[in-house]
């Protein structure tokens, strides 16, 4: 079944379906004037044996030789233990974990989380290999390989150090490239669904995460039309009114240190399901000075901003609660 | 399985046993075991409210409630502190005028959640005059006054930022847990953490679980673990051995621990 047939089926029976979110390869972020979908994201549950599928052929791929399917899915049913590191099989270095509530598998093979002098093939060729490693899990259905834009990828690195307190002696190296590639609909990232792929110094695959929230909708050609409770609205909202209300909102005794700013899907956290717009979202650190001339940093903030109504708050993605602890008692030593 | 090389061997011990008489050799056990029926320890100060008290900043969320009830379901005794409780003085060592040898180093465990910078601390409600902590100028943990905390767990901004990893070679810890930027930290990240050091390493289980908040692809932490031992190959030893929930080599760290080796998920210094 091709995607206009689906398309078909889905308008006729009045149906949606929810399927892998696809790619555009042309894709842009929406300009003020322009339609953006606002989708309805959630977190779906998968059977058993669909995760133990999954599962199993993540951990093949990166334990690079045959697994018995059988003792992965057993593993996975053991009771007291989702959500958890396991160990797949007596003795061996590669711990497996599905977190059901983000609909989320990881692997890694401990044996190379810090293994040292191992070569290092570069960055360059850790991006390489990480398509190569796409294309391997698009083969086994685990992917959409258009699903994901290897042109938009988060590298970031594992790293090791040792030395001698006195200083005498001190060396670092890169042990793995993690290589994050985010889902995209219309060109817009999505925060909380992506692969991260964490390819060893000397080129093995050293551990893979895959999963995240689900949106549902259909493709139709280069265009993501949202299901469910989504729809299209019109982006009425620039970058540069954001910016003006993100700096307004700074405190004035405090600097800001933005790590990342862009426009972004952010599913709120302990939500199930959520109509959700594109939004320009700031991560972002506050750095106050003490009275001793000290500077502190807070813990990243994230918050989001509308892009279809100017005078919207703001969203905290990090928000404290309402109320701080510890008042109701007295510490007297 | 492994086991770290300690000084004290089986046969030096039961020489020591003859020579010292059965008498004290059986206080010795009695002490073993009354030391071992305690079980392991925690101290835990949290700071969320930085409004209107003296220490400005961002108010936070709550991170350690859970990690504290996760630990004293699982028969961890300690005490949990926050906000106007939660004093400088508790991570300041005894001999520089702090209380630490009753509060941050007198526990296995020690944990400090809220804001900070590099090899600094920052609480919420001035005391003394006082907002931070600078660990390099006045904590001593396992070592002088207190001298039983094994490992520091810093929820803070780039306390452990890999630029100021020598400001922590005067804690004499096995394992300090931090970040190398400014984190993104979920309320049960510290407890998810923990629950995964059964059958995980301390390094592996703080790496895995404090890149991202959950659910979260955008990798906006760098988390860091800092650990230290006796030699090069003690000290990968510990990195490898370490289970906080296993209680996997929870005594005080040896001495001298004069090298250090750590590991990290480096997604920059955003931050710091």
């Amino acid at each position: 079944m091709n995607w206009r047939t689906l398309l078909k089926q889905t308008l006729v029976v009045g149906l949606v379906a929810a399927v892998t979110i696809p790619p555009l390869a042309t894709a842009r972020e929406p300009q003020v004037g322009e339609k953006m979908a606002a989708v309805e994201l959630y977190w779906a549950t998968r059977e058993p044996e669909d995760v133990a599928r999954r599962a199993h052929a993540l951990a093949e791929l990166v334990a690079g030789r045959t697994l018995e399917a059988k003792s992965i899915a057993k593993m996975l049913q053991q009771r007291g233990r989702p959500g958890r590191w396991m160990s797949v099989g007596q003795g061996t270095e590669l711990k497996l974990k599905y977190v059901p509530e983000f609909d989320e598998l990881r692997v890694i093979n401990r044996a190379l989380a810090d293994l040292e002098d191992a070569g290092d093939i570069g960055e360059k060729r850790a991006i390489e290999l990480a398509d190569q490693y796409l294309q391997a899990l698009a083969g086994r259905n685990l992917i959409d390989v258009n699903a994901l834009n290897m042109n938009n990828v988060q590298v970031g690195y594992a790293k090791v150090g040792a030395g001698v307190k006195d200083e005498s002696f001190k060396s670092e190296q890169i042990t793995e490239y993690r290589i994050t590639l985010r889902h995209e609909i219309n060109g817009v990232q999505l925060a909380n669904a992506g692969m991260r792929l964490a390819i060893h110094a000397s080129g093995k695959l050293a551990g893979i995460r895959l999963g995240g929230v689900s949106a549902r909708g259909i493709f139709d050609g280069a265009t993501f039309v949202p299901g469910g409770e989504g729809h299209f609205v019109e982006r009425r909202v620039s970058d540069k009114d954001t910016e003006v209300r993100f700096r307004e909102s700074i405190p004035k005794e405090a600097e800001v240190d933005v790590a990342w700013a862009r426009m972004m899907y952010v599913m709120p956290d302990d939500t199930e399901a959520l109509v959700v717009e594109p939004m320009r979202v700031y991560s972002y650190t506050l750095q106050f000075s003490t009275e001793k001339g000290e500077r502190v940093s807070s813990r990243r903030k994230i918050v989001g901003y509308s892009l279809t109504e100017a005078k919207a708050s703001a969203f905290d993605f990090t928000a404290p609660a309402e109320q701080h602890d510890g008042q109701d008692r007295t510490r007297t030593k | 399985m492994q086991h770290e090389n300690r000084k004290v061997t089986p046969s030096s011990i039961r020489h020591r046993l003859i020579a010292m008489g059965i008498g004290l050799g059986l206080s010795l056990c009695l002490l073993a075991q009354a030391v071992q029926a305690v079980g392991p320890t925690y101290w835990i100060d949290e700071s969320t409210d930085f409004t209107g008290n003296g220490c400005a900043n961002a108010d936070l969320n709550n991170v350690t409630s859970s990690l504290r009830d996760r630990l004293n379901s699982e028969g961890w005794t300690g005490t949990r502190w926050s906000n106007a409780n939660a004093w400088p003085e508790d991570f300041i060592e005894q001999d520089f005028g702090g209380i630490d040898h009753v509060a941050g180093d007198s526990k296995t465990l020690s944990v400090y959640a809220g804001h900070g910078n590099r090899a600094l601390l920052q609480f919420g409600f001035q005391r003394n005059g006082r907002c931070t902590v600078s660990l390099d100028a006045s904590s001593r943990h396992g070592t002088q006054g207190g001298d039983e905390a094994a490992y520091m767990m810093y929820v803070t901004s780039c306390t452990i930022n890999k630029d100021s990893l020598s400001r922590h070679f005067d804690q004499a810890v096995r394992q300090s847990f931090g970040y190398h930027n400014s984190p993104s930290v979920k309320d049960n990240q510290p407890r998810e953490f923990y629950e995964e050091t059964d059958n995980t390493d301390n390094d592996i289980a703080w790496r895995e679980e404090m890149e991202d908040r959950p659910g979260w692809f955008t990798g906006d932490n760098s988390p860091i673990t800092l650990t230290f031992g006796t030699s090069s190959s003690h000290c990968s030893l510990v990195k490898d051995l370490a289970r906080l929930r296993a209680n996997n080599l929870l005594s005080d760290a040896p001495a001298p621990d004069a090298w250090y080796c750590y590991s990290m998920f480096d997604n920059g210094q955003s931050g710091c």
